[in-house]
């Protein structure tokens, strides 16, 4: 629990900091909650298992060592999970995405947001639950 | 340097005792946690009685309650 409310701040201050430097919009917040937190959670793992034996040593041909687990492996671990296997496939993916012309909707509609080109109806239903509020609003003032 | 009790994985899992690190340390870890919980719930609800006040405090001067809900202006703008 406390180690889940010390990452917890540091991934909700990570996940402003990239959004702000680098200008890559994470709407939903996946890469704070699967990556920052998996990366950081692996790295914990090391701390608070120093030691525990992880796997044996079979493939060097000493069946009877084990491989410990360590701060230091954890974080090569991550570094390997997070980079390697996460981000540069994600890169590659997303730049042939974008050589297709399939990675971005138009600029204009981005502006004015998929939801409000898309559903027309919904907002109209928006315009009728804020003019009942308006009105709720009014009454509750008047009295 | 180990925060376990053991040194491999062989044998009977049954026999091994507690797998689980920090062994020893689980009534001090369960105090901890929970002064930690409460302390963070108290804390927590006097933040958030904050924040709540001081907008109750905006919205209630003049028309600014009548504009966020007409004109979707937020709080900060106002």
């Amino acid at each position: 629990m406390i180690i889940a409310a010390i990452i917890v701040v540091i991934i909700y201050k990570m996940h402003y900091w990239v959004e702000r430097k680098f200008k890559i919009d994470d709407a939903v917040g996946a890469v704070a909650v699967h990556g920052y937190t998996g990366f950081l959670g692996v790295v914990a793992v090391g701390f608070v298992l120093w030691g525990y034996p992880s796997s044996p040593d079979a493939l060097l041909g000493h069946t009877e060592s084990w491989a410990r687990v360590t701060p230091w492996g954890q974080f090569i671990g991550a570094i390997i999970m997070f980079w390697v296997l996460g981000f540069i496939p994600g890169y590659v993916l997303s730049w042939i995405l974008k050589h297709f012309g399939l990675l971005r909707i138009p600029r204009e509609v981005e502006i004015a947001g998929l939801d409000h080109t898309g559903f027309a109806t919904a907002m109209q239903e928006d315009d009728e639950i804020r003019t009942a509020l308006a009105q709720e609003t009014q009454a509750m003032l008047a009295e | 340097m180990s925060t376990g009790n053991f040194d491999n994985w062989d044998g009977n899992l049954m026999e091994l005792g507690p797998i689980y690190p920090f062994v020893g340390w689980e009534g001090f870890m369960v105090m901890l946690c929970l002064i930690f919980w409460v302390g963070w719930h108290i804390w927590q609800i006097k933040m958030e009685n904050k924040r709540l006040d001081s907008e109750a405090r905006r919205l209630r001067q003049s028309g600014n309650l009548q504009k966020a809900v007409t004109d979707e202006h937020s709080l900060e703008r106002m």
